[in-house]
């Protein structure tokens, strides 16, 4: 069964964190469609397609959260994404720098689905996205989304 | 036109031929609808069971992922693999039965987002579970995100079976419908048919009136006569071919009437059944939503009774602290009134004495009347044994006027004996308090006797002492009334002033307990902080050396030499090396700062497990692991399963240079302790260096003998330190080496 990732979001305030994980995922032809946001509040940007990114459309298919960030962190993201109909259904994955305990469990208490650990190991990566994508790499489209 | 009536004959008998034709067409049709109907039924029942199947799966799911939250046996997994592996081709099969109906395969679509969505949910939950123990995976379980799941995947599995049962309610009425129809039709043409034959009875009789005429006719026309009787013989013949093929006919038509009657009663029962399945559908139906609210029930109590075991263990310790608290409060009392009861004792023969000493002195004082001079030297002797006495001793008669006032009291007071003779007691008391304490006093001359009874006296210098007071009545030489009474007071108000500070310096005893609590929390919270920032920010400079130097390595490892590779290689190995520092580092720590969760655990079951987790490493190797009966113990089962772990893998790696390695666990009870030891035949150590065994990043072998970087040991230690147990170890070079640790029994 091969995971069907489209576009992938990255939110993480280090460029050479970025830089490693895209060339993590270039390694699998994952980074063609590749977004970066550099905090929390870029992410939001991005999906709302306001600020810096008026003039892009689509949703990403995965988003790739770090946690620790200025302005706006992980947390804070995870739930503003959660609270919204339109973007609940968007599998989350949080990278951490550390695997400390207490955010993993607030984390995964929030709704994101499961975490990688920095550097971003991609066959880690895609072990999460296949346990993801198996609903949709079966029927071959999103689920439906009237039924939340 | 007069039509001949052979062809009206011929005319009927293809009629009646046609109808029977029709006739038999509408029975097969009414049979084929009939059958569709069960067909139908089938269809709906074999959509039912399936459906069934993927809940009671799901409930398989759920179960068992509930069972190892709740116990952390691998062994409630092993349902959850099973339904994991078969669930999903069981809604490919239900999506196949119900292939051509679109509202239904978007009604599986649904079901199968959402058990999938459970399942992973399961899995999260079991992988916290195993990862952050039972805490975690408890706040994980209470978002509800399951039940949430849950719920839905049911609804969606009901509006399937509702469906299909709409559907095959409308299949079977539209069959039902045809079915009368056909019968109805087969009826009318039978009846048709029926009024065809007596026609054609008829037609047969008139033709043989026409051919009696004829023969009459034949008298005259003899010779054409036989002509036509050949004619008439031929018809006849015909005639009673017809008659026979028209009993033939009859008979078919009464077969057939036979078949439909019981093609009638085939109908009905099949109806009955249909009923009978529906019943039983819906009341399947209410089944399912009596077990699903059931589960539901048992779910919230669940979560109800831990939190409510939590408290009531909470509740438990401050009731064990408390009960504590009172025992030593009893012991201090009970000493004391021992002491109280002493002194009263003393008192009641000192009173006694006292009383006893008046009389002998009422009696001397007649014998004294003769001996003047004796008694007022006698008199002077007692006057000065007052005046001796270290205690304040005071007379006052009947109206409450002192008459004695000792040395000691002046000394108290400040005033001479001169001053207070023949006043009130009054004089002696601070104002606000006078009346009470002359309250005090009348009660001594309704005869109660005084022990031990604290009134306050206003010196000159105006500091309030205290004073306990016992009295005695001095009576009448007859010594049936009292005159006078006697009372001794006892300083204690240097005793209470000590009392109150003990009390006050308690008080800020517990102050400053608190506050250094406070203190030390809000150091614990800077450590946490410290080593959360040094998770984060030591780390990513580490990272991104590591990151880049392999990304260098990859990709541009064609432009180096053999050496410059090698640096790289060494660059990108020594950050890893510092990464896996720092994780062990922060693990150390935090083992320091996590609540422990006490709990029973079964040590051989534990053991058991943990053995089992190295089954990688002791395949192809030749090793004999003997586990003797462990002891159960209490503790913080995640951390003592670090234990186990450590040692365990400990004993595996240094004996892995021996032909056959021997690893023996055992454990007892000792002096409330429970010690378990681990030995193994391995490279053991010198007993010199014992000390160091335990500290962080010691190590007492090189790293290419033996790979790690020496903080599983330390790690051990801390945890077993903070469960109030000891560690060490035994061992001789090249002899193996024995781990000891003791855990508190309870």
């Amino acid at each position: 069964m091969k995971a069907e990732v489209k576009r992938i979001l990255i939110v993480d305030d280090s460029r050479k964190d970025v830089e490693l994980a895209i060339a993590a995922l270039a390694e699998k032809n994952l980074a063609n469609e590749v977004v970066v946001a550099e905090d929390g509040l870029e992410a939001l940007d991005y999906l709302y397609k306001r600020g810096k990114f008026v003039h892009e459309n689509g949703d990403p298919a995965v988003i790739l959260l770090d946690i620790k960030m200025p302005r706006m962190n992980g947390i804070e993201v995870l739930k503003h994404i959660r609270a919204d109909e339109k973007f609940k259904l968007i599998p989350i994955i949080m990278v951490t720098s550390s695997g400390e305990e207490k955010d993993l469990v607030e984390s995964y208490k929030l709704g994101a689905n499961s975490y990688v650990v920095k550097p971003i190991d991609v066959v880690q990566f895609l072990d999460a996205i296949k346990v993801l994508g198996q609903y949709w790499a079966i029927i071959n489209q999103p689920p439906p989304r009237s039924l939340l | 036109m007069k039509i001949s009536i052979r062809r009206k004959l011929l005319f009927y008998a293809s009629l009646i031929l046609f109808i029977s034709g029709l006739t038999g067409y509408a029975f097969y049709k009414s049979n084929q609808k009939l059958q569709d109907s069960e067909q139908w039924l089938q269809h709906t029942e074999q959509v039912l069971s399936q459906s069934g199947k993927i809940l009671s799966l799901n409930k398989d799911l759920e179960t068992s992922s509930r069972g190892f939250v709740i116990t952390g046996d691998s062994t409630f997994l092993e349902p959850l693999m099973t339904a994991q592996k078969i669930i999903f081709t069981n809604i490919d099969q239900l999506s196949q039965l119900t292939q051509d109906n679109t509202a239904q395969q978007k009604n599986i679509d649904s079901l199968r987002y959402y058990v999938h969505q459970r399942l992973n949910f399961s899995l999260q939950t079991i992988e916290i579970r195993s990862k952050l123990g039972l805490n975690q995976a408890i706040a994980l379980v209470s978002t509800k995100q399951g039940k949430f799941y849950t719920d839905r995947l049911s609804q969606f599995t009901e509006d399937i079976q509702k469906n299909e049962n709409v559907l095959l309610n409308q299949r079977k009425q539209a069959n039902e419908h045809s079915v009368f129809i056909f019968n109805l039709l087969s009826v009318g043409m039978f009846v048709l048919m029926m009024v065809l034959t007596v026609f054609l009875l008829i037609a047969t009789g008139r033709n043989f009136v026409e051919k009696e005429e004829k023969e009459n006719r034949a008298a005259e026309l003899m010779i054409a006569n036989k002509e036509l009787q050949f004619q008439n013989e031929e018809k006849e013949n015909r005639a009673s071919e017809l008659i026979i093929a028209n009993e033939e006919l009859a008979f078919q038509n009464e077969e057939k009437e036979k078949r439909a009657a019981e093609l009638i009663i085939a109908n009905k029962e099949l109806a009955f059944q249909n009923k009978e399945k529906e019943n039983r559908a819906s009341e399947l139906v209410i089944a399912n939503e009596e077990l699903k609210f059931q589960n539901e029930e048992k779910e919230k109590r669940a979560s109800e009774l831990i939190v409510a075991n939590k408290e009531l263990a909470f509740q438990n310790k401050e009731k064990e602290n408390r009960a504590l608290e009172l025992v030593i409060a009893n012991k201090e009392l009970q000493f004391q009134n021992e002491e109280k009861e002493k002194r009263a004792s003393e008192l009641i023969i000192a009173n006694k004495e006292l009383a006893f000493q008046n009389k002998e002195k009422e009696k001397r004082a007649e014998e004294l009347i003769i001996v003047n001079e004796e008694r007022r030297e006698t008199n002077e002797y007692l006057e000065n044994l007052l005046d001796c006495a270290n205690a304040p001793i005071i007379v006052w008669n009947t109206h409450f006027e002192i008459i004695r006032f000792n040395r000691a009291f002046e000394i108290l007071t400040g005033r001479t004996e001169k001053d207070v003779l023949g006043k009130s007691l009054e004089i002696l008391f601070p104002p606000d308090q006078k009346d009470n304490s002359m309250k005090l006093i009348k009660e001594t001359l309704k005869g109660d006797q005084w022990e031990d009874v604290e009134i306050n006296i206003l010196p000159v210098n105006g500091t309030v002492r205290t004073l306990l007071w016992n009295s005695a009545d001095i009576m009448s030489s007859d010594g049936q009334t009292a005159i006078a009474t006697i009372a001794q007071g006892n300083d204690i108000t240097e005793r209470k002033r000590a009392e109150k500070e003990v009390v006050k310096l308690n008080e800020t005893l517990e102050q400053k307990v608190i506050e250094r609590t406070i203190q030390l929390e809000e150091a614990n919270k800077e450590l946490e902080a410290f080593s959360y920032s040094v998770s984060h920010d030591l780390r990513a400079p580490l990272r991104h050396v590591g990151g880049f130097v392999d990304l260098l390595i990859k990709n541009s490892s064609s432009q180096l030499d053999k050496t410059g590779l090698r640096y790289l290689n060494i660059i990108s190995e020594s950050s890893h090396e510092m990464g896996d520092l720092i994780d062990a580092l922060l693990t150390f720590s935090r083992l320091g700062r996590t609540e422990l969760q006490r709990m029973k655990i079964n040590s051989k079951s534990l053991v058991k497990q943990v053995i089992k987790t190295f089954s990688d490493d002791i395949a192809g190797r030749n090793v004999e692991i003997n586990s003797s009966e462990l002891p159960d113990t209490i503790g913080d089962e995640v951390l003592i399963r670090q234990v186990w772990a450590n040692l365990i893998s400990n004993a595996l790696k240094y004996s892995r240079n021996k032909e056959k390695a021997v690893i023996d666990i055992g454990g007892k009870i000792e002096n409330n302790q429970v010690i378990f030891q681990i030995s193994d035949n391995g490279a053991g150590f010198d007993m010199e260096y014992a000390d160091k065994l335990f500290g962080v990043f010691q190590r007492l072998h090189k790293a290419s003998d033996f790979e790690g970087i020496g903080i599983g040991l330390a790690n051990v230690n801390r945890i077993v330190m903070r469960h109030g147990g000891k560690c060490w170890a035994e061992s001789e070079v090249n002899k193996g080496a024995t781990f000891f640790f003791s855990l508190p029994s309870n």
